[in-house]
């Protein structure tokens, strides 16, 4: 199979509190890191720039591609801001594999970012809840918190499932992020202290949520044909594909994600592979029913089945099937736009070899990301594919 | 109008229903925006409306902290924006508070 498009380097910024740091600031760091592990590439090289960053008022700043792209010597190419909440850095990356699709570049950007830190929790939330429909879900008391818990609250009720297992996620991607110095919460913790942290929105609880995080991270692609140019072992993504749904309270069918069964379904038959054929998966956990929920709709265990998997130990690193080795939104962090390119990056890491040997998933050779924007109103799917 | 543009659907009627329902799941809201002027806590239900369709607002009349809400009947109220409140929306848009019913 023909690959679409072909990684040959990529970076991250440190994820955290990041004082002091304008959002451009960031992504000239991931920036940076991608340019000087890929010494044959030159930034008069690199045709487009696509870049994922949610929210403008942040840094009450619209419009960041092109001042991001110029100011760090991409002058003059196309670059353009895309916003799927949560997602915007897959949608970024999505364009990008499509932009290198259509023939029309050679050599392009995926990039992600969101500055979040510097304002005030509570106003933080109220910038992210925007993600929900604003007369029907914002307007009535509705976060993003809340809607999960309200999805976990149904899946608890109706399947065999409980609060332990939901924190048997935080404590596996607490593990896997300890051991990643990108990581925002590099913190070993116990299902003992998920289950007595604070609630948040019942039944989810503060170590059930990703942490609002600063953070940058960016991906190179290229046509797949140029990519032994600049590399010698580039990654390919064999699969993009990207569903939406209307928001929460409109749907009939309120647990579990259409939007990821549909986009899913799209990606495993462009790869030509299955669930048991991916090595390792980096899926959406901005909260931790999102990863159980997850497991399901990516189709890696049967409806109502997820908590099995946990019992078992089979996403853990060293498990049958590895699930956010970097640690997940949930540890990592959440830079919101810059989750999607992030788990690309991760992904790119741990094909080509170079992850710390605690959270390395050993002989991976294909590997799948999962990017929600907001309650699973837009989903992106992509599969890659370590070459030879 | 003739599909309504929130699902497209084309079955489309004006007319007048009771808005009563019943808790399909429900949270209690700890940590709050700072864009709802209701301060935490407080607990969000979503409604299945007898008519068909749900909707989300926040419980009222409901007793005791802890309680399990799910399966009670509730009828939903509209409640227009105090005044004097920053309002940044294309037309007035009532909020949705949902009343518990008694047994
Ligand atoms: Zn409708």
């Amino acid at each position: 199979m023909r690959p679409l498009a072909s990684i040959i380097t990529a970076g991250c910024a440190k994820y955290g509190r990041r004082d002091g740091l304008y959002a451009r600031e960031l992504l000239a760091e991931a920036l940076d890191e991608a340019f000087e592990n890929c010494p044959r590439l030159s930034r008069a090289d690199i045709d487009a720039f696509y870049l994922g960053q949610a929210f403008e008022a942040f840094e009450h700043q619209a419009n960041t591609a092109p001042s991001s792209a110029g100011g760090y010597g991409f002058r003059r190419i196309p670059a353009i801001r895309l916003d799927s909440v949560s997602s915007s850095g897959a949608s970024a990356l999505r364009q990008a594999v499509l932009g290198i699709r259509s023939g029309e570049y050679d050599v392009v950007i995926a990039a992600g970012v969101e500055k979040m830190t510097h304002v005030p929790t509570s106003v933080a939330l109220d910038v992210i809840s925007m993600a929900s429909d604003r007369p029907f879900e914002q307007w009535n008391g509705v976060t993003l918190a809340a809607i999960n818990a309200m999805m976990a609250r149904m899946y608890l009720r109706d399947y065999k499932a409980t609060e332990e297992h939901l924190a048997m996620i935080a404590v596996k991607n607490h593990r896997n992020g300890f051991y990643n110095p990108k990581a925002h919460l590099r913190r070993i913790v116990t299902v003992a202290e998920v289950l007595a942290s604070k609630a948040v929105a019942t039944p989810l609880k503060l170590l059930d949520c990703s942490p609002i995080s600063d953070g940058a991270s960016c991906v190179v692609l290229c046509r797949p044909e140029l990519a032994a140019r600049y590399t010698d072992c580039p990654v390919d993504i064999v699969a993009s594909a990207e569903a939406t749904d209307l928001n929460f309270v409109f749907r009939e069918q309120l647990l579990g994600f259409e939007a990821t069964r549909v986009a899913a379904a799209m990606a495993y038959a462009q790869a030509e592979a299955s669930a048991d054929k991916v090595d390792l998966f980096e899926v959406h956990d901005a909260f931790t029913i999102n990863e159980l929920l997850a497991y399901e709709d990516l189709g890696m265990c049967a409806k109502g089945s997820a908590s099995r998997l946990l019992e078992n130990s089979e996403t853990s690193v060293g498990g049958r099937i590895p699930v956010n080795p970097s640690g997940g939104l949930k540890s990592k962090g959440h830079p919101v736009g810059s989750s999607g390119t992030g788990q690309a990056y991760e992904i790119f890491l741990q094909l080509t070899g170079r992850v710390e040997p605690e959270r390395a998933v050993k002989g991976a050779h294909t590997a799948l990301s999962h990017s929600m924007g907001g309650a699973g109103e837009s989903v992106q799917v992509h599969v890659y594919r370590k070459r030879g | 109008m003739e599909s309504c543009r929130i699902c497209a659907s084309a079955n489309l009627e004006v007319k007048e229903v009771p808005m009563t329902g019943a808790v399909v799941t429900f949270s209690e809201v700890v940590v709050g925006s700072s864009g709802y002027p209701l301060k935490p806590p407080y607990t969000l239900a979503l409604i299945k409306l007898d008519e068909g369709g749900h909707l989300i607002g926040v419980l009222r009349g409901g007793g005791e902290k802890g309680a399990d809400w799910v399966g009670k009947r509730v009828k939903v109220i509209f409640e227009a924006v105090a005044s004097g409140e920053k309002v940044i929306q294309p037309a007035p848009w009532p909020r949705v508070f949902a009343q518990m019913l008694s047994d």
